[in-house]
């Protein structure tokens, strides 16, 4: 790949960001909080949205499956992976669609990605308990997914704006 | 460049053609469009609560009660009637040395205990709706809430119900 | 080119980059474990215990304030008991039994003479239909093992000589059994579950509670008034049911308590060669499946190993035979399901056991 080792350790340090805001939420903001089990506020999403307006989507689904990989490296079991993998990426999937239509700001392909990212593990869910019993709890994920996603837009929006957007033309 | 313009930082390099692919000036505020995503997604949340609230109408016929379910891995391996429990009934799974209690009350029913990591289906506490669910996903085990019809497995006719067989 | 701005950017940058590793190698430090949640502690009032043993699925589900105690002490019971009798397991007694006959007296544990010789009494009671010196029998036919294979008849004839029940010694003053034939071997598996049952049914009852259900892979055994204070009902198998495991796979409703319920029937293990199907329930004296005209014997009594060793037998003898058995010894009850769909069932069952309305492919008779 042709990509600047520069850009690859931004990509790395990213990714490493990613993790730590996903363990780091679960210190702040226990589960426990949340009235539906596997609710969180998702603050790693704030790298994916971020990486998908400065890097593209490449490097975003690297970030994303490294990040999946990693968790599952670190004393996570296979059920978890399969359903980061499956709720990151069907997210992902439908956040760059949203940045494609380029009517949506951070905050519609945000909430856009908070949905698709309960959806894909609810889906995920209901294949591996055999049983669409699970579905019950999508309506509740999917209202509280609409506010956090709107909430990591919000944080991602200033980070954003400080570090720019790159120009048509690629000018430095 | 202009002083107001915010300088961008040098990202993806290599050929001119992909920059140019990979350049997007984000809306960074939110815009009315985004109101139709967030409208949308509520759509799909309220549209979710009413097909499962038809379903759950459907299978609660005139004379029906409530059942407690219990799956492993998708087959049934207990099931109890909620409806005239006059104590606490309780099931245990056990296998691999993994443990998971479940217990049934008059109109509702709970994991009460479970050897899992993640304690998820524990703390879904009780349940009683019909099609509520506590899950325990590592096990594979579903705690449901069923609506049996009268036709299903009443327990009224001696001769169609029985406490177990023998074979 | 880089100008404040960016300069600022660019230090911004780097310090959320040192911030982020920062923080990561924090976070890592302090890897979660699990959130564990309070366990209520109320007692259970009624508490059930599902497991596998003896290569089959059991429950045990006790009522009453000690019911969880009692649930585990007769889950306990059970694995301890295959330990020492199941002749699978190399280290147990029956496998040490077997793997000295032809070499002397074996000692034994009280419990595990206590079945023999029980068992012995029941091969006498029904002149050798039950015998558990069947083990050899059962190996060439692949029963033991589950290589299943229809063995030849010279193989059958070199089996046979080595089943034979009278042969057994047993020695009461010192607890020795011999098998003097080498070759002799014993299987407990007609009589192992029912055994367990009376076990476990004693265990129970010494704790708090007030009845309880215990299902040993198909073998019965209830006691006590369920909480609504009804009889029990317990199904009695359909043989020819499709799927043994659907809810609705029962010919007929036995209501009941302080009894066992044991069921034997050439359904529950065979396997089919060359067109012909072979059950698991052996003849004793032809060495081979027995040929009986009945589909299943189910043995109603409050003693458990009895109904074991009976369903076995009365299967092997055949209807008349075991209607004859019943009318000379009448401590038990049956219920007998022929292969042309008929249901008989001894007299006094009369008033306990109908046959349900939808399986009308069946006919009850009471006999005496």
């Amino acid at each position: 790949m042709r990509y600047s080792i520069y850009d690859l350790s931004r990509w790395g340090v990213l990714t490493a960001l990613a993790l730590a805001l996903s363990v780091t939420e679960t210190l702040f903001f226990p589960s426990a909080l949340f009235p539906v089990p596997g609710m969180r506020l998702g603050l790693a999403n704030i790298v994916t949205l971020l990486s998908i307006y400065l890097f593209g989507a490449v490097p975003t689904m690297l970030i994303v499956l490294i990040r999946c990989l990693a968790t599952f490296a670190f004393g996570g079991n296979l059920t978890s992976f399969l359903f980061s993998l499956a709720g990151g990426f069907l997210s992902l999937f439908f956040m760059l669609l949203l940045r494609k239509l380029r009517v949506f700001s951070l905050f519609g392909v945000s909430v856009g990605g908070s949905a698709a990212h309960n959806i894909g593990q609810i889906l995920i869910a209901c294949l591996l308990v055999r049983s669409w019993a699970i579905l019950s709890y999508l309506p509740v994920l999917l209202l509280v997914s609409i506010v956090t996603g709107l909430l990591i837009a919000a944080l991602s929006a200033p980070v954003y704006k400080a570090v720019g957007a790159i120009r048509p033309g690629g000018d430095s | 460049m202009t002083t107001n313009d915010p300088s961008p930082i040098r990202t993806v390099t290599p050929r001119r053609a992909d920059a140019d692919k990979l350049a997007y000036r984000a809306h960074y505020r939110f815009c009315r469009w985004d109101a139709v995503v967030v409208l949308f997604v509520l759509l799909l949340a309220g549209g979710l609560v009413f097909g499962l609230y038809l379903s759950a109408k459907n299978s609660l016929s005139a004379s029906s009660h409530k059942e407690a379910v219990l799956t492993v891995d998708g087959t049934e391996v207990w099931r109890v009637s909620l409806s005239g429990l006059t104590a606490a009934k309780e099931y245990t799974v056990t296998g691999n040395g993994e443990k998971l209690v479940v217990q049934a009350e008059s109109g509702k029913a709970r994991v009460l205990s479970s050897t899992c990591r993640d304690q998820i289906c524990v703390r879904s506490g009780w349940i009683s709706g019909i099609g509520q669910t506590a899950v325990c996903l590592p096990y594979r085990v579903v705690l449901r809430i069923d609506a049996v019809g009268n036709g299903a497995a009443a327990p009224s006719d001696t001769n169609t119900s029985y406490d177990v067989i023998s074979k | 080119m880089a100008d404040n701005r960016s300069y600022a950017n660019m230090k911004k940058l780097r310090r959320m980059r040192s911030a982020a590793t920062a923080v990561l190698v924090f976070a890592l430090l302090m890897t979660s474990g699990c959130a564990s949640s309070a366990l209520a502690n109320k007692p259970p009032v009624s508490a059930g215990v599902d497991f596998f043993a003896m290569n089959t699925y059991m429950t045990i589900t006790c009522y009453g304030p000690d019911a969880k105690a009692a649930a585990d002490a007769g889950e306990a019971a059970v694995y301890e008991l295959e330990k020492t009798e199941s002749r699978m397991i190399s280290t147990s007694e029956i496998s040490r039994i077997n793997a000295n006959s032809g070499k002397g007296p074996v000692t034994v544990s009280q419990e595990t003479f206590d079945i023999i010789s029980d068992a012995v009494q029941y091969a006498e009671k029904t002149q050798g239909a039950f015998d558990i010196t069947i083990a050899p029998v059962m190996d060439i036919w692949g029963f033991g093992d589950g290589n299943y294979k229809v063995p030849t008849d010279v193989q059958i004839q070199a089996a046979l000589p080595l089943v034979n029940w009278k042969e057994i010694k047993l020695d009461a003053a010192n607890l020795t059994v011999e098998l003097p034939v080498a070759g002799m071997q014993l299987d407990l598996g007609g009589i192992g579950k029912g055994f367990a049952s009376d076990k476990v049914q004693k265990i129970i009852k010494g704790y708090n509670v007030t009845a309880a259900l215990i299902n040993l892979g198909g073998n019965v055994a209830v006691f006590g008034p369920k909480t609504d204070g009804s009889l029990w009902k317990i199904g009695i198998a359909d043989p020819n049911a499709p799927d043994p495991n659907a809810a609705d796979a029962f010919l007929g409703v036995l209501t009941g308590t302080d009894i066992s319920v044991i069921t034997s029937g050439g359904y529950e293990r065979f396997f089919v060669q060359g067109g012909k199907t072979y059950i698991h329930i052996m003849d004793p004296a032809t060495g081979k499946p027995a040929e009986s005209d009945l589909l299943s014997v189910s043995i109603v009594t409050p003693n458990g190993m009895q109904g074991d060793c009976l369903s076995t037998a009365l299967f092997v003898m055949g209807k008349d035979k075991a209607m004859t058995y019943w009318r000379d010894h009448k401590d038990f009850s049956c219920i007998l399901v022929t292969t042309s769909g008929e249901v008989f069932a001894s007299q006094d069952l009369k008033d306990k056991f109908a046959l349900v309305d939808t399986k009308t492919a069946y006919t009850l008779q009471f006999f005496s």
